[in-house]
């Protein structure tokens, strides 16, 4: 299952591997209801009755977005209120210098003066300092007073708050004070829901790690709630296993252990999981995937070396300390809306979307702006009267309304030429952010295979793969589901991660190389191995306890340990996979330093080496996976090129330059072998790919749709 | 005059914001620096033979300036008489006084002619190449 902006989507995976797929609008106010209206559309592919599917379905996933929704919205946020070390009052408020633009689009960082600052979650007035002090060895500086933190609780609990972070200085290296201020919050007021840092995020950086506890807390409530809602329905309806849920870290966890904050931005990251799933299926090396759905364009690139994390993730302007896999995200989608700028008279498309109410111009729900779907239909590249299978009737004449009104009278052009030009600025935003992500890594679109998926990714990734020398672009027949589709291919996996700070400096070293030059396992602090592998026996003891709950055995489940390190001094780290798990002999440390060493030369050559500030192992972490039940693909049997069985009907389709008869075909009916030139349409259910004149469609052998020049 | 064609023009707008994008995060991935390439302290911009800016990357927003202050101390100073500005030059800059904010503000500018003249500015910063010493 998974909820996006404006539909929610759902797979049902038969035992045998195969599958089919559910649509439902997205209701935000009622999540649950659209969640089991989804798997409701999917069951009736089958001809069968919700409850007799979900009694026989033995793994459920589910990506949410009712986080974010809680996060962007602030409607109905709890009233919290923070304990913080005295003197940290104001991180939340100050922020970090980026704070103030992060998050914004280019046009509105440009003009700095004019924005402001992300209204906080949590209001100066309700922030309290008190008196305690942990040090960077994690040792008790000053201790906790408790007085004042009774204090705290007693005029936050008098200001009505709902809940209350607790965040002070390094609790990562020690926890004693921010458990203590929580046993005494329940204590005083055992309603009061309380996070401590220390379980959230216990990670180095101040903001980052206060953002991410509050909105974790924040959040909390209505995540939570909806995952209660979801069970309690679930058990009516006899499926009787644990809920899982899509992290952004990638992979499925237990509703009951997930902590809200890394289910933001899940659903895109469960796309990234189809995209890896097929990328395994075809043996290719390097793949990308784009996602076009009614509100943002999102890609990932999937190269031979692995999908990178995000250190900092920036959601709704705010920098969170939770990893998340990266994903690049812009404002274009079906509903983004199309304007003329006021200051510069030019025709703009983005980043505001219609969403799904209003929606469109042509949904008849009230929308007035013309949108990337008003353009579509003014084209024929969308059927109005099968929009969604026909369940759904689009407006054409408003469609053209709008555009007239709003985009070709006021630019003295016609509605067509407008409608292409709103299609030919999307489309090229979205080249543009494919072609300058792969363009910054080094890569070369030439080796790399585009997947386009989302409900509008068929109908526009001709235009935004047009001049890019993909090697081919595939289109999923299940694409506007793509993201449902991948979260069913994700593995159970956790990830733990704490910063231990292990700084040692006076290391001996070569002058020469720039290597450090140990001469024993003496040479390396007694403290630092010691902590170094308390952590990781501290993770895998999690580990296990977890997967055990999830219902794995020990040699099931798969152990990834990463480690984030840098020269003494320095401001950011070098995140990798770590060598070791443990440092029991000189062997092992050298191998430590060594891997860093090689790795740090690998991204900034030798000169830049710094042996003489020491080596720092900032955070650790340790990813846990097991495998589970996976959908299978099954292979086709060739029917040859012909697609005419497939053939609809012809229509004039709007392409550069003017109207063309274009044939049309039936999705559903294509097999194995069939060949489709442009100009075409390719009409699904609940998408249409658009073929130009200058493409061909070839249908593969698992029923994918691959379009080459 | 010649009439703009606004969907091209938007177009094009695109094109050279993403190329701007691009260029700042190819020297992300590919410079010396921790602070640029994992903290992201580097802006791309382009500017017309006076120095004034056409366009610039999202990024060092409040140092990307320092590029156009370069190119106009160069102009002021008699640079394209003295050494002459050709295609395939690089002029690099670490005076806070010309340009710059604090000393490990870096512009790098390099002139590119054609049918028309622009200069694409580099703005970094280079504070943690080798770190502050911790133990002198």
């Amino acid at each position: 299952m998974d909820t996006g902006g404006t539909f929610s989507d759902s797979v049902i995976i038969k035992q045998d591997g195969t599958f089919v797929t559910g649509k439902a609008s997205t209701t935000p106010e009622d999540l649950e209801g659209c969640f089991f209206n989804c798997i409701e559309a999917a069951s009736k592919k089958l001809g069968k009755k919700i409850e007799e599917v979900l009694s026989n379905t033995i793994l459920l996933g589910f990506g949410t977005t009712a986080g974010t929704n809680a996060l962007l919205t602030r409607a109905g946020g709890p009233m919290l209120g923070l304990i913080t070390t005295k003197g940290m009052e104001d991180t939340t408020i100050i922020m970090r210098t980026v704070g103030r633009f992060a998050g914004l689009g280019i046009v509105e960082s440009m003009h700095i003066a004019a924005t402001d600052r992300p209204e906080p979650l949590i209001p100066r007035g309700l922030i309290k300092g008190v008196t305690e002090r942990i040090n960077s060895k994690g040792e008790v500086v000053i201790p906790l007073y408790e007085d004042e933190v009774r204090q705290a609780v007693k005029e936050l609990v008098s200001e009505g708050v709902e809940g209350i972070a607790v965040i002070t200085l390094w609790s990562f290296l020690n926890d004693a004070h921010e458990r203590r201020i929580k046993e005494i919050i329940q204590e005083m007021a055992p309603n009061l829901t309380v996070t401590i840092s220390s379980v959230v995020t216990p990670l180095i950086r101040e903001y980052s790690r206060f953002n991410t506890t509050i909105i974790n807390l924040y959040i909390g409530r209505p995540v939570r709630k909806l995952f209660s809602k979801v069970e309690d329905r679930l058990r009516e309806y006899c499926y009787k296993l644990p809920l899982l849920v899509m992290q952004a870290s990638g992979g499925l966890s237990k509703s009951d252990v997930v902590q809200p904050i890394t289910t933001l931005h899940s659903g895109p990251v469960g796309a990234l999981s189809g995209v890896e799933f097929f990328k395994e299926l075809y043996g290719f090396k390097n793949c990308m995937g784009s996602d076009v759905g009614g509100t943002s364009f999102d890609i990932c690139v999937v190269p031979e070396e692995g999908v990178k994390d995000l250190r900092e993730a920036i959601v709704n302007r705010f920098h969170l300390r939770n990893p998340m896999r990266e994903i690049i995200s812009i404002g274009a989608g079906g509903g983004t809306i199309a304007y003329i700028d006021k200051l510069s008279g030019k025709i703009r498309v983005g980043p505001e979307s219609a969403g799904s109410v209003p929606g469109p111009v042509c949904y008849g729900l009230g929308g007035e702006n013309p949108t990337v779907t008003d353009a579509d239909v003014v084209m024929n590249r969308i059927d109005p009267d099968y929009f969604l299978g026909g369940e759904m009737k689009l407006d054409r004449d408003k469609s053209y309304k709008a555009i007239k009104e709003k985009i070709a009278d006021p630019m003295g052009i016609t509605v067509e030429e407008a409608a292409y030009g709103i299609i030919a600025i999307v489309d090229n935003r979205m080249s543009s952010i494919i072609s300058g992500t792969l363009g910054e890594r080094g890569l070369d679109p030439e080796k790399f295979v585009l997947f386009a998926f989302g409900g509008a990714g068929a109908t526009h990734c001709a235009g935004y793969s047009h001049g890019l020398r993909f090697d081919k672009v595939i289109v999923p027949p299940f694409a506007s589901t793509f993201s449902a589709f991948g979260a069913s291919t994700a593995d159970v996996r956790h990830r733990y991660a704490n910063s231990p700070y292990i700084v040692v400096y006076n290391l001996p070293f070569d002058v020469m190389t720039r290597n450090f030059k140990l001469k024993s396992l003496d040479d390396f602090p007694k403290y630092a191995i010691e902590r170094f592998n308390q952590v990781n026996y501290n993770f895998e003891k999690e580990a296990f306890k977890d997967m055990a709950d999830e219902g794995f055995k020990k040699d099931e489940i798969i152990l990834e340990y990463k480690i984030e390190a840098r020269y003494g001094g320095q401001l950011w780290e070098i995140v990798s996979t770590s060598p070791i798990n443990r440092i029991e002999s000189f062997e092992d440390i050298k191998t430590l330093i060594k891997f860093f060493e090689n790795k740090y030369e690998e991204l900034y050559g030798t000169e830049a080496k710094y042996p003489e500030g020491g080596f720092e192992i900032i955070t650790m972490a340790l990813e846990v996976s097991a495998s589970a039940v996976k959908p299978v693909i099954p292979k086709k049997e060739f029917m040859g090129m012909d697609a005419t069985n497939a053939l609809k009907e012809k229509r004039e389709v709007y392409f550069s330059g003017g109207f063309i008869l274009s044939k049309i075909y039936e999705m559903n009916k294509l097999e194995y072998g069939n060949l489709i030139n442009g100009p075409a349409i390719i009409e699904g259910i609940d998408t249409s790919l658009v073929i130009p004149p200058d493409r061909k469609v070839t249908v593969d052998e698992y029923g994918n749709m691959v379009m080459e020049y | 005059m010649q009439t703009l064609d606004p969907i091209k023009y938007e177009m094009f707008y695109n094109r050279v914001e993403q190329a701007l994008i691009e260029a700042k995060n190819t020297v992300r991935y590919l410079a010396g620096s921790v602070i640029v390439r994992e903290g992201g302290e580097v802006g791309e911009s382009l500017h017309l033979p006076d120095g004034a800016t056409v366009h610039l990357s999202a990024g060092l927003l409040m140092h990307i300036q320092s590029s156009a202050r370069t190119i106009m101390y160069m102009n002021e100073n008699g640079f394209a008489e003295d050494i002459g500005y050709y295609e395939g030059d690089q002029f690099i800059n670490n005076n806070a006084h010309i340009g710059g904010q604090h000393i490990p503000d870096m512009q790098v500018v390099d002139p590119f002619l054609g049918r028309v003249n622009l200069w694409a500015g580099l703005e970094l910063s280079v504070i943690s190449l080798k770190s502050v010493p911790l133990n002198p």
